[in-house]
């Protein structure tokens, strides 16, 4: 395992980083909604304290894992390759108390630090309204957008 | 023949010879004083790695009021903490002469934020006293004693107290925003 390819968007002012291996593709909101898809705000899942979250240009990220579900975010910033090297776990105080599992270290992209979410351990469900069929159905008969 | 004053003079000299002079090498520890909202507080210099200037905090989602974020100290990765609830003060900005003191107890590694560093002074241990009785009942479990620092007194803190609390506060999903605005 030399590292990961991440997703990088950001939510809130945080940078998020995700394996692109776990994403499916990346349509817009309006094209999920129409396929009826249950399109979860992340901030949903994962609380980000007091901050007000807008999405300026929202998207919808198609999971790998769980094709009933679309998670909305802010428009992707950037594909890159994070080395191993490049990766840190979260430290102990922070791995202590915060209770979002999924939230598993911190990658540092020049400048930048990059929150690293485990989409296959995000629980999805707790932000879920509804269950819909899976968008591999729905996908091969709509325009679908950027797919990774 | 000497006078008086000349005999009182001598009288105090050989006085001053015979005394014993006894050199007590009294034990002492190094506190970090510090300033938050006004109040002064000490850390036990033991307990303290390195102070370091405000840099870029990145807020980890999730975390809980008192972690504001992470930051990159030479590669690697360090939470921050905001102490001030544990001492019952409201919450606050970093003032611009801020610090990040990393502390180290107990195992656990982690960031401080601080109004100042205003010293690093070696004081005798017998010059620490208890919590005054008066501390409220939340502060106290976190304060170790009292010091002087000139006519002004410190309340020094106990860092493996405060990093002990931090399985103790998860966030509850509840604490996101209800209806959000997308």
């Amino acid at each position: 395992m030399n590292g990961l390819e991440l997703l990088i968007f950001t939510v809130g002012g945080t940078v998020i980083g995700v394996d692109r291996q776990q994403v499916y593709g990346i349509i817009t909101k309006e094209q999920a909604e129409e396929m009826e898809m249950d399109v979860i705000p992340l901030h949903r899942i994962i609380p980000f304290g007091r901050k007000s979250i807008h999405y300026r240009c929202p998207r919808a990220l198609l999971l790998k894992n769980d094709p009933s579900r679309a998670l909305l975010i802010e428009s992707p910033d950037d594909i890159i390759q994070a080395g191993i090297d490049s990766i840190r776990c979260l430290p102990p105080a922070l791995a202590a108390c915060n209770p979002v599992k999924a939230i598993w270290g911190v990658a540092m992209t020049g400048e930048r630090a990059a929150v690293l979410v485990d989409l296959d351990k995000l629980d999805i469900t707790a932000g879920s309204q509804n269950r819909h069929i899976g968008f591999e159905q729905k996908i091969s008969t709509k325009n679908t957008g950027a797919i990774l | 023949m000497k006078g008086k004053s000349e005999l009182i003079l001598d009288e105090l000299k050989r006085r001053k010879t015979g005394e014993r002079i006894v050199e007590v090498e009294e034990d002492t520890v190094k506190m970090v004083i510090f300033s938050l909202l006004g109040g002064l507080y000490a850390f036990p210099g033991s307990e303290i790695k390195e102070i370091l200037t405000l840099v870029p905090m990145y807020y980890v989602p999730g975390s809980p009021d008192f972690i504001p974020g992470v930051i990159n100290v030479r590669g690697d990765i360090e939470s921050v903490i905001k102490i001030n609830g544990f001492l019952g003060l409201t919450d606050s900005k970093p003032a611009p002469e801020g610090r990040i003191m990393i502390a180290v107890s107990g195992g656990v590694r982690s960031g401080i934020v601080v109004d100042s560093v205003e010293d690093v002074i070696d004081v005798p241990v017998s010059s620490l006293k208890p919590p005054l009785p008066t501390l409220s009942g939340a502060v106290r479990e976190y304060v170790a004693g009292e010091l002087m620092y000139g006519d002004k007194s410190v309340t020094v803190l106990d860092v493996g107290k405060i990093f002990g609390k931090f399985g103790d506060n998860p966030v509850r999903r509840d604490d996101a925003p209800a209806d959000p605005a997308v």
